[in-house]
């Protein structure tokens, strides 16, 4: 009878509305995700577009294009969308998806927060995407908003800070939802040391979402109530200091870069044992280099701030506690590195991604040392090299982690394994045109050439051609990214269970047991963990 | 804590949940609240 009573429950909990308002309503972890992964898609594709605008206009010395009010805007509405839309949501949505599958948990543990954490998102990026179309433009002072440059936005101003509270307050709800659920519904068995790098990557990341998005939100609290209610936190005409704004601002944007790359490191850790065939080397250590790059990034802001000024002794410890990162980091690529060691490798799309983001983060990661130099940093600092810099860290690390997580769990999501002759086509058109666009620009910043400018002198003429020909390039080879996507949900050879080949004494997570497709509810009776 | 029941059914896990939420959201609040302070303190 109790049993009778259950499976109703049970076919009761399958149910879902069919249409739209499966997608409005849904609280299911699985939709949830996939509305993130799409939303963070379409902003790939819309940011992809303005970075298009940027690199046509810069393609030759002169202005050709546009003017260089809405060349401001393109810069910073790039940048906004690219981190706040295109990445952050990308690994939230991986994270909805993943993280309930990876531990045992039959959702996660808030899903009508986690439905109104997207929703919230959503609207603030409908708002923030509207300011382009009010009077003054968008935003145009860099996604750094430092005054007084941003005090001199149009209309677009207080639309913009409100987008931001939205975007920080749906970051945080995402953040508590991932904790509450790691911290207290695994599965039994599933210690904390048992956990699945992504899961552990995750769960670092969040707690340093809470930690640091406030603190944005805080400071552009600040340019509002500067601009429309007389304070003066950064006018020193009533006894304030702009260059409060630029501590405030790194105060959040550096540990940001790492909520950017933390979730990557857990993704690359786990493509690179399944099709290394071994499992990951070092794993404790692993999780306390994570856990170190997060404290670490904590005391590390001003390095973005060196050319404002500050005491020698400020330089010396920013530029220490930068370099200091380095040891963890170089933990993680060591282990990747030592797990590759005596593996049987094999080549799928998911493992070429990882394989090129262990390559290219790390010229991302060695180009930052160079610049946590002090006296080496007054010549590079906001100059094309710091450009390069920042978007190896981006592009060939977190985004190439990105798409190749999409290429290992796509068969767990749609139940089709997709076309790998077009995924490695993919593969090798983003890592060629990726290198052809941002490697000259670190001969650019060496040169002189000044970021955020839409017109240079001729002298810079060849590199911009070359990399406006690479901004084209990985531009369109995004496009077949979609079609390989579309298709594999459309239809495809069926996916196992384990889709790829994990060893049995492997340390895998336990999305790998459940069917592919993955059921609409899974582990609705708690799996052990032995 | 290591349950993996459904809230859905566990009242118990179902307030853990949310205790732990409320404490996270508490921290969030008090980090942005801070600067304020921190900025009243040492301002003009």
């Amino acid at each position: 009878m109790a049993h009778h009573e259950h499976a109703a429950e049970h076919a009761h909990h399958d149910e879902k509305p069919a249409g739209i308002m499966r997608w409005l309503t849904t609280t299911n972890h699985k939709d949830i995700g996939t509305m993130y992964l799409v939303f963070s898609l379409a902003m790939f594709l819309i940011g992809g577009l303005m970075a298009l605008v940027i690199r046509a206009e810069l393609f030759q010395p002169g202005l050709q294009f546009v003017d260089p009010g809405f060349f401001n805007q393109m810069t910073t509405m790039h940048a906004l969308v690219m981190v706040f839309g295109a990445v952050m949501p990308a690994t939230v949505g991986l994270a909805n998806w993943m993280i309930p599958m990876q531990i045992g948990a039959p959702d996660m543990a808030l899903p009508r927060m986690n439905l109104f954490s997207f929703w919230l998102l959503f609207f603030a990026f409908m708002l923030l995407l509207s300011t382009l179309f009010l009077p003054g433009g968008a935003p145009a002072a860099g996604w750094t908003l430092y005054p007084p440059l941003v005090l001199q936005t149009g209309d677009a101003f207080p639309v913009a800070v409100f987008a931001v509270h939205l975007m920080g307050a749906s970051s945080i709800m995402g953040s508590i939802n991932v904790i509450v659920t790691i911290m207290n519904m695994r599965a039994p068995g599933m210690t904390l040391l048992k956990m699945p790098l992504f899961s552990w990557s995750w769960l670092i990341t969040a707690y340093l979402l809470i930690a640091v998005m406030p603190v944005l939100a805080g400071g552009v609290t600040m340019l509002l109530t500067d601009h429309f209610f007389a304070t003066s936190f950064f006018n020193p005409a009533g006894g304030g200091d702009p260059v409060l704004f630029q501590h405030i601002f790194w105060f959040f944007g550096h540990p940001e870069v790492y909520i950017m790359i933390l979730p990557a490191f857990g993704i690359v850790s786990e493509i690179v044992q399944t099709f290394s065939r071994k499992p990951i080397f070092g794993y404790e250590a692993m999780v306390y280099a994570i856990a170190s790059i997060a404290f670490l990034s904590f005391i590390v802001w001003a390095h973005h701030m060196f050319t404002v000024g500050m005491p020698l002794a400020g330089q010396m410890f920013f530029t220490l506690s930068t370099m200091l990162i380095a040891i963890p980091t170089g933990v993680k690529v060591f282990n990747w590195t030592a797990t590759l060691w005596r593996g049987s490798i094999s080549f799928e799309p998911p493992m070429l991604f990882a394989i090129a983001f262990l390559f290219l983060f790390t010229i991302g990661g060695f180009s930052g040392l160079m610049l946590a130099i002090a006296p080496a940093d007054f010549q590079y600092h906001d100059t094309y090299f710091v450009v390069a810099h920042f978007h190896y860290v981006l592009v060939p690390g977190a985004v190439f982690a990105i798409m190749a997580a999409v290429y290992y769990w796509l068969p767990k999501w749609t139940g089709h394994m997709y076309d790998m002759k077009l995924a490695n086509i993919h593969f090798w058109m983003s890592t060629i045109f990726v290198n052809v666009l941002f490697f000259p620009q670190h001969f650019l910043g060496l040169a002189g050439m000044p970021r955020r400018i839409p017109d240079y002198a001729t002298q810079f003429s060849d590199w911009n051609m070359v990399s406006s020909i690479g901004a084209f390039g990985f531009g369109l080879s995004q496009l077949l990214f979609v079609y390989i996507i579309l298709k594999a949900a459309k239809g495809g050879a069926k996916a196992t269970a384990g889709v790829w080949e994990h060893p049995a004494d492997f340390p895998a997570g336990l999305e790998w047991t459940v069917p592919s497709p993955a059921p609409y509810h899974t582990f609705e009776t708690a799996p052990e963990v032995k | 804590m290591s349950t993996a029941v459904d809230p859905r059914e566990d009242p118990a896990l179902r307030r853990r949940n949310i205790r732990l939420a409320i404490v996270l959201g508490i921290v969030a609040v008090a980090v942005y609240v801070t600067f304020f302070l921190v900025k009243g303190m040492g301002g003009e």
